[in-house]
């Protein structure tokens, strides 16, 4: 396999690692005030962890400004709103009949039809790739093997 | 009922919105930044929101372990981490192995110190699929993720042409 996606392949591995880890905490924070206070205050940290990084790391960012010059477009700075809103209505389904297995069950449903979906047809800047039959498969055990573990878990 | 499934649905397909979105900008400014953008507009938004209709959630708990409050700088990481990796995977395959390394994580995470049931076999078998999920996508080889980082920060309206047959 080639390098470069061997190291995004990993790369994601630990992002994932990381967010797991993160919920953990988030909901150790949440369970001693609110979700929605937990967010904000994530959000709050998140502001000032992310403002040392920028002011400490060597500026790097030239490599990506090899783009079309013009006008970015302004949604490209607002993936922070349905990040933000997602605590909202996660806080909603898991208190509903739903509890907590079935919303993280059907989040991960929307999670996975949303990327194919959104690489099929190229949206949001993606570039347009239709998934293949190997690609597929591996996104139905991944789905499949967490709905197992969050109905064994429940 | 239907409308909470709904909700719930349409909750994945925020948090898929919000990390493609993000690894638009991430073409743009680099992950750091981008994480930074993240939090501050997430951050600006929670305060119209808890300041406009949900006053009463300010209240904190005492005896709060230090790392509650960390939870922050994890998700610094993480989106940066997943800004990067978007533009170059895409949305489905990212999705499918930061779910996977997730659910794992979570797996080890929870049964730390738990005494085994039979619920762990159920538990095991699922971390297996899972496994071999991440397998699969590690292992197929396509155009698209083969090609060399510098092209990848770059939308080539021609490759993605030929990507679709």
């Amino acid at each position: 396999m080639h390098r470069a996606s061997g190291w995004n392949i990993a790369l994601a591995l630990v992002a994932g690692a990381v967010l797991a880890v993160m919920i953990d905490w988030n909901s150790l924070l949440a369970r001693h005030s609110s979700p929605l206070f937990a967010s904000w205050t994530a959000h709050g940290i998140g502001v000032l962890a992310s403002l040392a990084l920028v002011t400490l790391l060597p500026v790097r960012t030239a490599a990506a400004q090899a783009i079309p010059e013009g006008r970015w477009p302004l949604w490209s700075y607002l993936g922070g709103i349905p990040g933000a809103f997602t605590v909202l209505l996660a806080a909603i389904t898991v208190n509903s009949a739903l509890g907590l297995a079935g919303t993280l069950a059907l989040m991960l449903i929307g999670q996975m039809v949303f990327g194919i979906a959104a690489d099929a047809f190229g949206i949001l800047g993606l570039r347009r790739v239709l998934p293949d039959r190997r690609d597929i498969c591996a996104i139905a055990l991944v789905l499949c093997g967490s709905i197992v573990i969050i109905l064994a878990r429940s | 009922m239907l409308l909470f499934v709904s909700l719930a649905l349409l909750n994945g397909v925020l948090i898929g919105t919000s990390r493609a979105i993000n690894g638009h900008l991430g073409k743009k400014v680099g992950p750091v930044r981008t994480s930074l953008w993240n939090h501050a507009v997430g951050f600006i938004f929670l305060s119209l929101l808890i300041g406009l209709f949900y006053r009463n959630d300010l209240a904190v708990g005492t005896g709060m372990p230090v790392n509650a409050w960390l939870g922050g700088v994890l998700g610094v990481i993480f989106v940066a981490l997943n800004s990067h990796i978007i533009p170059r995977l895409g949305a489905s395959k990212t999705t499918s192995l930061v779910v996977a390394a997730q659910m794992l994580a979570s797996v080890a995470i929870d049964s730390f110190g738990k005494p085994v049931s039979s619920a762990t076999v159920v538990i095991l078998a699922g971390a297996a699929l899972i496994i071999v999920g991440v397998w699969l996508s590690a292992s197929s080889t396509k155009k698209n993720v083969r090609r060399e980082p510098a092209q990848d920060a770059v939308p080539d309206h021609e490759e993605a042409r030929r990507a679709v047959p």
